[in-house]
């Protein structure tokens, strides 16, 4: 699963290397796996998360952060959609500042900020010209806190 | 008699008091996703007034007319919210970037993701937390702060002593019965019952980290209470039945450790442990005591 979300972003293969604990993926390292294997336990989290399997995929932001480097199915929201989007809510054109280059529909495109922080990402459902709703959420940032709950 | 003014008499009997205690917000800026100036800058522009605080490297006070612990800020990582005095222990540990270091009661995540910080994500950190709720908190924290080298363990950190591994440093900021400060329900909840278990379970803990711990490794141990039987008393016991020697605290924050309590003279070395009043450092009630095996 993975490997498939990296797929929707971009064909370089930016993660060689990673383990699996439950539904999650891991970069680790030769000393932490040593490490590890010293207790008898199974490890509950083991160096960088890369993500989460579920209903959706759920990407860690260094993950996010990793593909955005070699995609360019990207889009930057203004303040506002920020915002909307950490909420929870689906991006309107009328807030994104930046298109990446050749984005269409039916695209998985990740959400950025005026800073090029990465917040999550969607799919584009409609024409990116539109003023309405042109990014879907599958998952942003806002997860964090809806964890905590 | 209430269950205050039983309080309060103890303290009395220590040197204490209870005051009203308006805590100020405190976070730590995260040095592994961003510098302090920047930090300093992007807060200012969304409208928060930052003051640093003088006995933290990476704490400052924080004011806002909106939630700090929900803003975009706060999800990349870019802070912990984290209470001044409890960003001390790990400071205080002061971890090197080739250390293995123990975690024992990791959960949340605050002193586990500031060891992380202060190592540059180098060596190796294990956290260890039983609680299943806890863990989940612990794991996103370590996620949300961009953390990389660490393992966290859902086991008890007793356990570990099974294992083949020993640590350079540990620490232990045990489960205690917490502190008035924090807490507007704390004397309605908390009686000596409660807090004499709490001070066994945590001699529990203290032994296993003792047997974790490298021969010169170092150990620190702290709590939010201001309970001797949880600190000051504690510790003693360890003095009395473990190769360790207490060392000298480095801040100048804090009363010394009480060396008389409610009649018991305890070692003059316990002086050089740390105990926050909440009336004196406008902190949360803590005690913070840095331990060397020998």
């Amino acid at each position: 699963m993975l490997k498939q979300f990296i797929k929707q972003f971009t064909n370089q293969e930016i993660v060689k290397e990673f383990i699996k604990i439950d539904r999650s993926y891991f970069l680790t390292s030769d000393k932490i796996r040593q490490t590890t294997a010293l207790i008898q336990t199974k490890p509950a989290f083991e160096g960088v998360i890369l993500g989460t399997e579920g209903r959706v995929f759920k990407p860690s932001i260094f993950l996010l952060q990793k593909i955005c480097a070699f995609t360019n199915k990207k889009i930057n929201a203004d303040k506002k959609g920020e915002w909307m989007f950490i909420c929870g809510k689906d991006v309107f054109g009328k807030s994104v500042l930046k298109f990446g280059e050749g984005i269409k529909i039916n695209d998985f495109v990740i959400v950025q900020n005026q800073y090029h922080e990465c917040l999550g990402y969607g799919k584009i459902t409609a024409d990116i010209s539109s003023k309405g709703k042109i990014v879907e959420n599958f998952f942003d940032i806002g997860d964090f806190l809806r964890r905590e709950r | 008699m209430d269950n205050k003014q039983f309080f309060l008499n103890r303290y009395k009997q220590l040197g204490g008091t209870i005051a009203d205690i308006n805590l100020k917000k405190s976070l730590r800026v995260n040095t592994l996703k961003i510098t302090h100036e920047k930090f300093v800058e992007r807060m200012k522009s969304i409208g928060t007034k930052l003051t640093k605080i003088d006995f933290l490297k990476d704490g400052y006070y924080a004011e806002a007319n909106f939630s700090l612990g929900a803003i975009n800020e706060y999800l990349q990582g870019y802070y912990y919210l984290q209470e001044a005095a409890a960003q001390l222990p790990a400071q205080i540990l002061n971890p090197e970037t080739t250390d293995i270091v123990l975690d024992m009661c990791a959960a949340p995540g605050g002193k586990t993701t500031q060891i992380a910080q202060i190592m540059q994500n180098k060596g190796i950190i294990m956290a260890v937390e039983q609680n299943p709720k806890r863990l989940e908190s612990l794991k996103s924290n370590v996620e949300r702060m961009g953390i990389e080298n660490t393992i966290i363990f859902r086991t008890d950190a007793k356990n570990l002593q099974k294992s083949k591994v020993l640590f350079d440093k540990i620490l232990l900021d045990a489960p205690c019965a917490g502190n008035y400060a924090t807490d507007s329900y704390w004397f309605k909840k908390r009686d000596i019952q409660g807090i004499k278990k709490s001070a066994e379970t945590q001699k529990q803990l203290i032994k296993a980290a003792i047997n974790l711990l490298k021969k010169n490794g170092t150990l620190v141990y702290s709590t939010c209470t201001l309970e001797p039987e949880e600190n000051e008393q504690n510790i003693q016991w360890m003095l009395n039945n473990f190769n360790v020697k207490l060392e000298q605290i480095d801040s100048d924050m804090g009363d010394e450790g009480l060396t008389n309590v409610f009649g018991q003279k305890l070692s003059n070395e316990i002086k050089k442990c740390k105990r926050f009043w909440p009336h004196k450092t406008n902190t949360e009630g803590f005690f913070i005591a840095k331990i060397r095996k020998y």
